[in-house]
């Protein structure tokens, strides 16, 4: 199961701010660009995608194998 | 506190002012029995507790002197003591029905039925000036009088911008609209190719001035990414020429772009890069390619 959304934000020495989303999977993540710039007031200079952007959502499935019944 | 007495004409003639007495009849002609319900109807209008509650003090005294009085010997000293208890009830509620109606009369001529109040609208309010917001947000908040107009009347329309990262375009452009233009296939064996867009009508749509301006944001025109050409590719922001054309490169190398995460990834975009142009990017699927050379049919090994 994947966990609660996040989003870090990390003001450095410099004045730069860089922004890591955690748990968001897929696209949704590019929603959150447009957001970070209104909040920031800023303009995006670099961006990449995070190892969540291709981590396939996993689903607690559970199965029953029944090991008494013989196949043949 | 003086009380000025109204004119003496309107409602406040002499008529009026005896048709508003006219509840006076009911203690005095009723021997106060039915004192309440000129007291009550006084009482209730005018919201004074006290009148209705002392004409029903004066009812419920003379109904019961009324009518205990003739059930006792007429000669017997109860039966004199309630005649005249009656006679003192049904003066006093006279007397007093008389005193309440001055203040009954002055309570009704200044009173304004709501069908007769004259219906001014509010004034606009005048909105209290803005604290002056910092740097970062001076270009966030549309300034007072935007969208309405303000206590100075009407505000200009705010001038026309592109949004931003977009350079402005206009809508329309002959480059992108005109058929033939950009519609040669940029690989072999690509798909019909899609109609022209209708020319925008002459007559101003809504939402749209004379002179091609919107008032809303225009609207991009949007690229095919399997039709457009390099130089097509090139007015998208965050695309040079150089990187237009490795698109087209790859996009001929790989038989066409099978989505526009495909796109993205020839182009090698950002994801900031990508988002600027996702909703100006459509992907019509290359058609199956079919190989000339290959045997039509199953291979079986025996």
């Amino acid at each position: 199961m994947t966990e609660k959304p996040r989003i870090v934000v990390t003001v450095n020495p410099d004045g730069t701010v860089s922004a890591e989303t955690l748990d968001i999977l897929g696209d949704d993540c590019l929603d959150y660009i447009a957001v970070l710039e209104d909040l920031i007031g800023g303009k995006v200079r670099d961006s990449a995608f995070t190892a969540d952007h291709t981590r396939q959502r996993t689903f607690g499935t559970q199965q029953q194998v029944n090991r008494d019944v013989d196949p043949a | 506190m003086t009380w000025t007495p109204p004119e003496r004409s309107g409602p406040r003639s002499f008529w009026w002012r005896l048709g508003h007495s006219a509840w006076l009849l009911l203690p005095i002609l009723s021997f106060g029995c039915l004192s309440a319900a000129g007291f009550c109807y006084v009482g209730i209008r005018a919201r004074r507790e006290a009148w209705w509650v002392s004409g029903i003090i004066y009812t419920l005294l003379a109904n019961v002197c009324f009518f205990v009085g003739p059930e006792l010997p007429e000669d017997s000293v109860w039966s004199t003591l309630l005649v005249v208890a009656l006679l003192c009830t049904w003066m006093v509620s006279v007397v007093h029905a008389v005193i309440i109606n001055a203040a009954w009369l002055r309570w009704r001529a200044a009173q304004h039925p709501w069908y007769l109040q004259p219906q001014t609208p509010a004034p606009w309010p005048v909105p209290a000036p803005s604290a002056q917001l910092p740097p970062h947000l001076q270009g966030l908040a549309p300034p007072p009088g935007h969208f309405y107009g303000g206590p100075g009347g009407p505000q200009p329309a705010a001038p026309y911008r592109s949004a931003p990262g977009f350079p402005p375009q206009p809508y329309g452009d002959p480059a992108i609209t005109t058929p033939g233009s950009w519609l040669p296939p940029p690989y072999p064996g690509s798909p019909a190719p899609v109609p022209p867009p209708v020319p925008p009508d002459p007559v101003p749509a809504f939402g749209e001035q004379a002179g091609g301006r919107t008032l809303f944001e225009p609207i991009a025109a949007t690229l095919d990414v399997n039709r457009a050409e390099a130089g097509e590719f090139a007015t998208l922001p965050g695309i040079d020429a150089d990187r237009a054309a490795r698109i087209v490169a790859a996009r001929i190398a790989h038989g066409g772009f099978h989505s526009v995460a495909d796109f993205t990834a020839a182009a090698g975009l950002a994801p900031h890069e990508f988002v600027a142009i996702r909703d100006r990017l459509t992907c019509t699927p290359p058609p199956p390619q079919h190989v000339q050379d290959q045997p039509f049919g199953r291979i079986v090994d025996v």
